[in-house]
């Protein structure tokens, strides 16, 4: 039903979207996750053309929207959207607010809409509130009224922009059965969001967003189970790391301690940790020293949010061997300071690198 | 709740004590006295100017009207007010704690004023200007409203045309006497009436347009009006923007101050330093001459240390001396015996101060017409001609102008220019519209005998020798007298007369006012021997005092009331006059009181001319008849006796003609103007008699010393005034049958009677009470004559205004902010300019400048110009409010809305639109109030609103308080009931309100 070809959006010099081309078939549920600024709210608003793409074209029902000639509001009309902060009609009640729409656009009578909007509102289960206004209700109620309002017009197809993103996870609930509810019954939908579990359990298909394109699709299974992609996985994870790749012994210890300690503070890591960490990280390089000229070593600091891990990984090329195993009896020091820092060390060799990584105690 | 009643009664209390305290204030006896004071001035006036100048360490302070500076001087924030003569003289009368001072800070000349370039008209209104003054209908008028009484004003019924273009008239109605608006609403005084006049003359009907003086001038000049008639003085200042006419009223600007200590005009005790009597005297004080004259030369030689003031114009020299301002006013001795003659309170010195010879001046090369001018005098002095001329026209006391004998000879087409200067009677003067005098008689003798025609240009004095040297006049004959320093310049013929210059000066006041003290009070008619009597000139009293009372000074007034404030303010001691109307004066004034009885009585008849007996016998028959069937007896009764105003209706049978009935109101029970009409017992006898006679009556109210004259020249019909049937009258007209007997009175203070004290002394006004003094101030400001339909007027034109500028500005309002709020460069700029234009420039600068430049040139009506810039300033606020509404609905609003697939415009008007006008109510209504407040500025582009009716009204009262605070209640009652109007709409489309609404129910 959609279909977009290399779409780019640009805000004066700042490119938000570099290059999409992906469809939408009739039925399906796609889900657009992905860190903020990505740009995945403004996909979904270049569909509809609240915002104007600077580039690219879409096709919805064969139709280009980006023609002059498209009449865009009546398009718009079959394609309706739920937003983060309801934007429900504060002057007007629920059901004036479900029946504006179809009375003014479709030419409906007012009897047939009102009908048709206590249904609607029996299904989101707000029948009660039929004569309140807007600003009456919780945020849970008021998004599910948005939602009912946006049934009203019979769309084909409904964009949901980070609908539970303002609601407290009481009220999230309350919404997200709505939705799939209606995913249930095969309403054509398209949801950027943060509920994960969310998105899996609804889902037909999901893009992952990341520097402007669709980093990476496919099904709920494929993108939440098997991330492919570094940063997809990244992402699921909810880690976040810093990479560094020392090649030669002439490396600037100051600006990695610089770097690390913006990591940390990015990461809001006690000030105890990260002396550990650039601790751990200074034993380590002395460590390596006598080899930095003959081997390469990709140092990764991660910190998952999740579980709250900050992991230090060094893998290193060369010979086979657990480079602290094989350490001299010169750095007992060294070795002590490195395994009071540390929980766990475990060592790999693996894709023909040696891989140490270190748990970082808290 | 208690605390804020306390602090309410606290404001107020201390609100009472400060209207009653007073600052303190300077005590203005004479001009002097002010030097410090705190003076009022009129914005714009030349009284502004002069004050300024002469009193330049004084606090001055302008007021737009005169009843403001009034307010403030009662409130004692000002110790003087400088304003017009006339102005001055109505507050005085209605403010009895005010008096004028006696000298004046200077004269000015009252003209029309007209757009500079339009000759025509102005050649037309000078000429219509100097028929008025020769026919003495300029001095009828100012009699008629330059009253010193409070008695209602007599308008002359002025019919005027109908068609043609009218003449649109500049006035600023609020300068009683001059132009100020009547009950109805009409515009009068004697400048409405002049203007009327004027209407007629030029035979074109007139419109009047009313507004704030400072505004006439620009609406001259952009031709919203053709000429101002409005007591505008003639200043330099003026005359750069103004073409004036000549001057029809002689003005000055005269000093305003409190009672209490201050001189009134009559009593002031005489200082005897400025008094003159002999010429010894002079020297050392101010002496009054005329520009280049030979009394100037001759004064200046004979007193080094006096103190000069030059005129123009003889009269206003005399003038001067009468005012105090100056103290002797030396000239050619036949032109003061004039002035003299004219003024009684001015005397000629005995002495002369020089003498001189008169002769006409030529130019200094033209010998010939010098031969030819000594060689026609020589003849006519020895043919005794010049001494008949001087017998005539300079010897004997005349109270007509003579007239000048014809000349016969055939006008030749050779023209001999004559100079002169037309205001020195009585060598050169205007009368009747004609120059005329001994020069002017001369010159014509002198063109005869030359064969010649003799062209007469009338310039000032001092252009005179100019003009024969540059040869614009070939001769002068101006009263010139021959002088070593004009030798010269010119060539004098022969002398023709011999002239003296003497001094004229005030006359010395007879008593002192500390003699006359002791034999204060009068007890019987006997006393009256050697004291001052008052009478009405040319009455039979008149006639009776002059027989019996040899030894008093008999003086006589112009009319009743003059008679009557002649003994008010201690000028006469007594006066004689009618019992009729004497009881209705001691009825309104108990300040006076009878002395003796009757004196005489006389028979009391209707004039006719002498040759139409026809009429007078009808009058008798039918005088006859009424006083058989009773209707005489009873308005006897009800005039006389109860003293009945009240006019009965005469029907008369459709009228056949018209019956011109002479009277004088000389007060009731006789004739007297009653609410704008005339009433009296000789009213409804003359409205009967033409009722009888099956024919319409119109009156002509006019000085009784006229009411003989006016009937012996046939331009009334009859006189009836209560006119004794005396010797001398029958010499002149013939009288009906008496109608009726009546007495004479003596009548002086009560406080000069020795019996009036015996009644008890004069009861005090007892101090009225606060709320009698609202009562009264009520009445007199909304009661009486109809005022309150002025108010009904003006809050309709207030409301009209306010509600179509709303309308008209909103929606230009509306247009104004979607221009603002485009994207687009070439609508957005000229919206903020619009805005910052419109929000930045005062309404009341925006007002005039639509009115006068924009549509300059242009016949529209004023209140819609109002609208129009009321509806354009309330548009540049409007259209902001409009924006920040509607920028202050969240973008999300309208994102659903498109979202949902409506276009820009259907989310703007179903999404947008209702939340706005929700958001804006408040700010909205603030503004809306805000513009009806602000149309009160409407009175300067002549737009009579609530507030100018106030204005109007203040200005006949004189009341600050009153009109003021009814105004402003009336200005919050259309504020709330527009507000609730407002509100209502508010509650309409709020959407809450209506369910409340339906959940209540």
């Amino acid at each position: 039903m959609i279909k977009i070809e290399h779409l780019s959006k640009k805000f004066g010099d700042l490119v938000v979207l570099k290059d999409i081309s992906t469809e939408i078939k009739t039925g399906e549920v796609v889900t657009i996750i992905g860190p903020s600024g990505t740009g995945k709210s403004t996909l979904l608003r270049c569909l509809n053309l609240l915002e104007m793409p600077s580039g690219g074209s879409i096709y919805i029902n064969g139709e280009d929207i980006l023609d002059k000639k498209t009449d865009v509001a009546k398009v718009r009309q079959k394609m309706n959207m739920v937003f983060q902060s309801f934007n429900l009609f504060s002057h007007l009640s629920v059901m004036e607010n479900l029946t504006l729409g179809p009375i003014k656009l479709q030419r409906i009578s007012e009897q047939e809409a009102q009908t048709k909007a206590l249904e609607l509102l029996r299904l989101v289960g707000l029948a009660e509130k039929a004569d309140s206004y807007p600003d009456e209700l919780s945020g849970g109620q008021q998004q599910r009224v948005a939602i009912a309002r946006c049934l009203a017009m019979e769309p084909d197809i409904i964009l949901f922009d980070e609908p539970t993103s303002a609601l407290d996870p009481t009220m999230i609930r309350e919404v997200l059965s709505v939705i799939r509810r209606l995913a249930k019954e095969g309403m054509t939908m398209a949801i950027v969001t943060h509920e994960m579990d969310f998105a899996r359990d609804v889902s037909n298909r999901v893009l992952y967003m990341d520097e402007g394109l669709i980093y990476e699709e496919g099904t709920p299974e494929q993108i939440f189970e098997h991330p492919q992609k570094e940063k997809t996985r990244a992402f699921i994870n909810r880690i976040l790391s810093y990479t560094r790749r020392i090649g030669s012994p002439d490396y600037d210890l100051y600006a990695i301690n610089a770097e690390i300690e913006a990591f940390c503070e990015k990461q809001i890591l006690p000030k105890k940790t990260r002396n550990n960490l650039l601790l751990l990280v200074e034993e380590l390089l002395q460590i390596y020293a006598p080899y930095l000229g003959s081997i390469v070593l990709d140092m990764t600091i991660t910190y998952s949010e999740k579980n709250d891990r900050l992991e230090l990984i060094c893998e290193s090329t060369g010979e086979q061997a657990n480079p602290i195993e094989s350490e001299s009896l010169d750095n007992e020091l060294g070795l002590m300071i490195i395994r009071n820092l540390t929980e766990s060390i475990d060592y790999q060799w693996i894709n023909g690198k040696n891989r140490l990584q270190f748990l970082i105690k808290k | 709740m208690k605390k804020t009643t306390l602090l309410m009664l606290i404001m107020l209390a201390t609100i009472a004590v400060m209207a009653g305290c007073r600052k303190t204030e300077i005590v203005i006896a004479n001009l002097d006295d002010a030097k410090n004071a705190r003076i009022g001035v009129m914005t714009g006036s030349t009284g502004e100017a002069l004050t300024i100048k002469r009193f330049p360490k004084a606090q001055v302070k302008s007021f737009d009207d005169i009843m403001d500076a009034v307010a403030a001087m009662n409130s004692g924030q000002l110790d003087a007010i400088v304003t017009a003569f006339p102005a001055a003289l109505q507050v005085s009368k209605k403010n009895q704690q005010l008096g004028l001072l006696s000298e004046p800070l200077d004269y000015e000349d009252t003209a029309i004023a007209v757009k500079k370039g339009n000759d025509e008209l102005l050649a037309a209104l000078n000429r219509i200007i100097a028929e008025l003054k020769s026919d003495g209908t300029l001095e009828s008028m100012k009699k008629r409203w330059f009253k010193l009484d409070l008695s209602p004003y007599e308008e002359m019924d002025i019919p005027l045309p109908t068609e043609g273009t009218p003449l649109k008239i500049g006035v600023s109605a609020t300068r009683e006497p001059f132009s100020f608006v009547d009950q109805n609403g009409r515009v009068t005084g004697h400048d409405g009436e002049l203007a009327r006049i004027i209407g007629v003359k030029l035979n074109r009907p007139v419109e009047f347009f009313n507004m704030k003086f400072m505004a006439l001038v620009p609406a001259l000049q952009s031709g919203k009006v053709d000429l101002i008639v409005t007591g505008m003085t003639a200043t330099d200042e003026r005359k750069k923007y103004v073409d004036f006419t000549a001057p029809y009223y002689a003005n000055a600007q005269v000093m305003l101050v409190r009672k209490n200590a201050a001189a009134t005009p009559t009593s002031a005790p005489v200082s005897s330093d400025n008094e003159v009597a002999k010429l010894e005297d002079i020297d050392g004080k101010r002496v009054a001459v005329l520009g280049g004259s030979a009394g100037d030369l001759a004064a200046r030689k004979h007193f080094p240390n006096a103190s000069f003031q030059v005129f123009v114009a003889s009269a206003d020299a005399a003038l001067a001396v009468k005012a105090r301002k100056a103290d002797a006013f030396v000239y050619d001795k036949s032109v003061l015996l004039n002035l003299a003659e004219k003024n009684p309170e001015l005397v000629i010195l005995d002495q002369p101060v020089d003498k001189l010879e008169v002769a006409a001046a030529i130019r200094k090369d033209n010998t010939a017409l010098l031969a030819g001018i000594n060689n026609v005098l020589s003849e006519l002095k020895q043919e005794g001609m010049l001494q008949k001329l001087r017998s005539k026209w300079i010897d004997t006391k005349h109270t007509a102008t003579p007239q000048m004998s014809p000349i016969n000879g055939n006008p030749s087409e050779d023209v001999l220019r004559m100079g002169t200067c037309a205001t020195i009677e009585p060598f050169s003067f205007q009368a009747d519209g004609k120059l005329t005098g001994l020069d002017i008689e001369l010159s014509q003798l002198i063109g005869q005998r030359l064969g010649k025609k003799i062209e007469i240009i009338d310039m000032n004095f001092e252009g005179l020798i100019p003009a024969l040297q540059s040869g614009k006049i070939d001769f002068a004959l101006s009263n010139f007298n021959v002088t070593e320093e004009r030798k010269k310049l010119v060539l004098f013929s022969l002398a023709y007369v011999e002239n003296d210059i003497s001094a004229l000066v005030r006359r010395l006041p007879a008593q002192d006012s500390a003699a006359k003290k002791q034999d204060a009070k009068l007890a019987s008619v006997a006393d009256l021997k050697d004291k001052r009597i008052g009478v009405l000139v040319g009455s039979a009293h008149d006639t009776y005092a002059t027989q019996h009372f040899p030894e008093a000074t008999i003086l006589q007034y112009k009319s009743p009331s003059d008679v009557a404030l002649a003994v008010k303010t201690g000028k006469v001691d007594a006066a004689l006059f009618d019992a009729e109307p004497l009881r209705e004066i001691l009825r309104q004034d108990d300040s006076f009181g009878l002395l003796g009885d009757s004196l005489f009585t006389f028979d009391v008849g209707v004039g006719f001319n002498k040759d139409n007996s026809e009429l007078r016998d009808q009058f008798n028959r039918f005088l006859a008849e009424i006083k058989q069937n009773g209707v005489h007896k009873d308005m006897v009764q009800r005039w006389m006796e109860q003293g009945d105003t009240r006019m009965p209706v005469i029907k008369s049978a459709k009228p056949n003609g018209v019956i011109v009935a002479g009277v004088s109101d000389a007060g009731l029970p006789f004739t007297a103007v009653q609410d704008n009409r005339l009433v009296g017992f000789d009213i409804e006898l003359c409205e009967r008699f033409a009722a009888y006679l099956g024919k319409e009556v119109k009156f002509a109210n006019m000085d009784f010393g006229s009411l003989i004259a006016a009937v012996s020249t046939g331009k009334v019909d009859l006189v009836s005034s209560s006119i004794y049937v005396t010797e001398e009258r029958e010499e002149q007209i013939n009288f009906s049958e008496p109608y009726y007997q009546m007495g004479t009175n003596v009548f002086a203070l009560g406080t000069n009677l020795a019996a009036h004290d015996e009644a008890g002394p004069n009861v005090a006004m007892e101090p009225t009470a606060f709320f009698a003094n609202v009562a009264d101030s009520f009445r007199s400001n909304i009661i009486q004559e109809n005022r309150y339909l002025l108010i009904w007027d003006g809050l309709k034109t207030t409301v009209i205004i306010s509600i179509f500028a709303t309308l008209f500005g909103t929606l230009l309002g509306a247009l104004i902010c979607f221009m603002r709020m485009s994207s687009r460069t070439v609508l957005n700029l000229p919206a903020r300019i619009y805005i910052n234009i419109l929000r930045g420039m005062p309404v009341l600068v925006l007002l005039m400048l639509i009115f006068y430049v924009v549509f300059a040139s242009i016949d529209i009506n004023p209140v819609l110009v109002a609208i129009i810039a009321f509806g354009m300033n309330f548009a540049a606020y409007v259209s902001e409010i409009f924006r920040s509404g509607i920028e202050g609905i969240g973008r999300g609003q309208i994102e659903a809305g498109i979202a949902m697939g409506f276009t820009k415009v259907k989310t703007f008007v179903y999404i947008v639109l209702p939340q706005t006008v929700q958001r804006i109510f408040p700010v909205y209504k603030g503004e809306f109030i805000s513009l009806v407040k602000m149309t009160s500025i409407v009175g300067y582009i002549a737009v009579q609103d609530l507030t100018k009716a106030s204005d109007i009204i203040r200005s006949r009262t004189f009341d600050a308080f009153f009109p003021l605070v009814m105004v402003a209640i009336l200005y919050f009652v259309i504020a709330w009931i527009l507000m609730l109007g407002l509100e209502y709409l508010e509650r309409m489309t709020d959407p809450k309100y209506k369910r409340r609404k339906a959940a209540k129910s």
